[in-house]
């Protein structure tokens, strides 16, 4: 559930948000800066942002969410969402927050390949438009939580405890540069739905007990080099590379999993790789990101 | 596998949900972009899968689109006109490109209604528009310049757009009434058109950009290539006259290759704007202010149809104006204008848009 939160929700919510402008002569636009709002609950007051146990609210709320994401998406869908509209931002903000109360649980799903499929689905399903991962986010609650009250995530070994944002930060600089490259093209899809396939595959193949053996350091390097070398003609297979390390990295945070701190060094880490792909008058840095190309 | 048949069918039933009633975003053709891709094929984005509304499935029949091929994101419908076999207006048999950029900000639509007149005297058969087009932020100012990119189509103009810096200002709008590529390709007649983003802020070409460039580039020989991108492709510097400084020329490191290509693919003319000043170049990024007639690809910068007008170089001339291309055979036969009326063209001067020239 927390990859639908972080990929589907949050990383298309910035995507949206950086095709769409922010404009803030409208009210509307400050209400769609509010999942900053969800990240910042969900450090500082984990125990707020929870569905309720009782499996008849769990599915009321995890129906409404869904129902929730139709509406918003049926009204922007092929039109490009526009901040400035109250009842599409408010729509959006209750999307993000529904998500967001199912973001921090776990359930016996969560470790296997199904929810990086999920995510690989739904990033296909957006080379028709970006609206359209949002609307796999608000599935999500009813996918992967379907009738089940989610136990407790177990605390297991912290591990390194750089890996919680780093991690995050590296995934968020490097893993959009598909949607900045093709801009609204339907070729950036296919490299995201590759990245989401790869993360599967990694939990679905023994090779994944292998990588367990390496250090993390070596994971977050192989990522970060995997990012810099990322060019569209190879785009699939930088997919599948993509996200056989993410996995294997996301499979060795530490439980229960920082939601607060991984959202919100995803978050940076996407609008650092924006910032750094509009170049903003940084040549050096706006080179390295595109070293490879 | 109960589970995950159960999750498909939820999310098929969720895409039937928001996309009913099918709707279809129609992204070429469209006015003020190119009106054919370059196998003159429409492009359309669906809300429904292989579902096309009843309305637009009846349009492209009667206007002869067939042979229609899925993508994931809509389809593509063959058309029956053939762009390619266009003729060109002119009597003469020469065609005629016309090139604006920087485009009268809203509250200056007597400049637009004056080029108008003047476009139905000399009947151009294109117009490139090169980004900067109205300097406006809401739909209304997007209503405005696609209103009057129609008044010239339907005087007989085709009107090629791409975006320029200011309509990242207002980039949902510049979507919603020019469509999502950004960069694209036309053909009409003997022309290649190859429009791109160069970006704002960025100054550059993505990777994907740049090899949808170089392989477009490569599948026009034997047409008259015409490349247009807001920003100039070389700086003023030891040109410069200190305005717009260090604006311009920088295409990141693909900017030496982008030349080069366009030397090799004897592209005849780049053409840009976002200077509000006239500018030619050769390959080398000399300003060519000695002559008009030099060999090889001219690297055209426009003044602004309608906005404030700078001196970028050393180039003296500042006025409000538009560029016209003649072609004869496939060649350029002239780019600018003659000001001094001696018969023969001046160098870099593009046609002035008002009698006084306009400006100082």
């Amino acid at each position: 559930m927390a990859l639908a939160w972080i990929l589907l929700f949050l990383g298309s919510w910035v995507r949206l948000l950086t095709i769409s402008g922010l404009n803030f002569h409208h009210g509307a636009t400050l209400l769609a800066l509010s999942p900053l709002g969800y990240m910042a609950l969900h450090h500082f007051l984990p125990g707020l942002l929870r569905a309720p146990e009782r499996p008849f609210f769990r599915w009321g709320l995890a129906g409404l969410t869904a129902l929730v994401a139709v509406a918003f998406v049926r009204l922007t869908l092929l039109r490009f969402w526009d901040p400035g509209d109250w009842l599409s931002t408010v729509l959006l903000v209750l999307l993000g927050l529904g998500v967001a109360l199912f973001a921090s649980e776990e359930c016996p799903s969560d470790h296997g390949p199904g929810p990086w499929l999920w995510v690989s689905l739904w990033m296909l399903i957006s080379a028709r438009d970006p609206v359209l991962g949002l609307l796999g986010a608000g599935l999500a609650p009813l996918v992967f939580h379907w009738g089940k009250v989610t136990k407790r995530p177990t605390p297991q070994e912290a591990g390194k405890q750089s890996t919680t944002w780093l991690f995050p930060l590296l995934l968020g600089l490097f893993l959009p540069k598909p949607w900045w490259d093709w801009g609204l093209q339907p070729s950036s899809a296919l490299p995201l739905a590759a990245f989401g396939l790869g993360g599967g595959l990694l939990l679905l193949i023994p090779f994944a007990a292998r990588l367990k053996v390496l250090p993390v350091g070596v994971l977050l390097s192989a990522l970060a080099v995997i990012g810099l070398l990322y060019s569209p003609s190879w785009g699939l297979f930088w997919g599948i590379a993509m996200g056989f390390a993410a996995a294997s990295i996301f499979e060795r945070l530490p439980r229960p999993l920082p939601m607060g701190v991984i959202a919100g060094f995803w978050i940076l880490g996407l609008l650092l790789s924006f910032t750094i792909q509009a170049n903003a008058w940084m040549p050096v840095l706006g080179r390295l990101a595109w070293l490879a190309n | 596998m109960r589970r995950v048949l159960l999750s498909l069918i939820l999310a098929l039933a969720a895409l039937v949900a928001v996309g009913l009633p099918s709707r279809a975003r129609v992204d070429r053709p469209l006015t003020g972009l190119p009106l054919m891709n370059p196998k003159g094929n429409m492009e359309v984005a669906l809300s429904l899968p292989f579902r096309v509304p009843g309305e637009l499935r009846e349009k492209m029949k009667s206007e002869g689109f067939t042979e229609v091929s899925w993508t994931l994101a809509g389809l593509n419908a063959r058309s029956g006109i053939e762009a390619k076999s266009a003729k060109p207006r002119d009597p003469s048999g020469r065609w005629k490109v016309v090139h604006i950029a920087d485009l009268p900000p809203p509250g200056r639509d007597d400049l637009l209604k004056i080029f108008i007149m003047r476009m139905s005297e000399v009947k151009p058969d294109l117009i490139l528009a090169t980004g900067d087009l109205g300097y406006g932020d809401t739909a209304a100012d997007f209503d405005r310049i696609t209103t009057f990119f129609r008044d010239l189509e339907n005087d007989g103009a085709v009107v090629v757009a791409s975006p320029g810096n200011h309509e990242r200002k207002a980039w949902i709008h510049y979507l919603r009434h020019f469509g999502p590529d950004t960069w694209h390709r036309v053909e009409y007649g003997p022309f290649t058109i190859l429009s791109l983003d160069s970006e704002h802020g960025r100054d550059q070409f993505t990777p994907a950009q740049f090899a949808w460039f170089k392989r477009e580039i490569a599948e026009s020989s034997g047409r008259t290539v015409l490349v247009q991108l807001h920003h100039p492709v070389f700086p003023s510097e030891s040109a410069s006259s200190g305005e717009a400084k260090g604006s311009g020329g920088f295409l990141g490191n693909r900017r030496n290759e982008f030349i080069k290509l366009c030397a090799d693919t004897k592209v005849q003319a780049v053409l840009s704007g976002h200077w509000h000043s006239d500018a030619v170049f050769d390959s080398t990024g000399r300003l060519r202010d000695d002559t008009w007639d030099f060999p090889g690809t001219k690297f055209i910068v426009t003044t602004t149809l309608g906005n404030e007008i700078r001196r970028v170089t050393r180039w003296p001339k500042s006025y409000f104006g538009w560029r016209l291309l003649t072609f004869e055979d496939g060649n350029l036969l002239s780019y600018t204008a003659d000001l001094d009326g001696d018969g023969k063209p001046d160098p870099i001067a593009s046609e002035p848009l008002l009698p006084n020239a306009g400006g100082r």
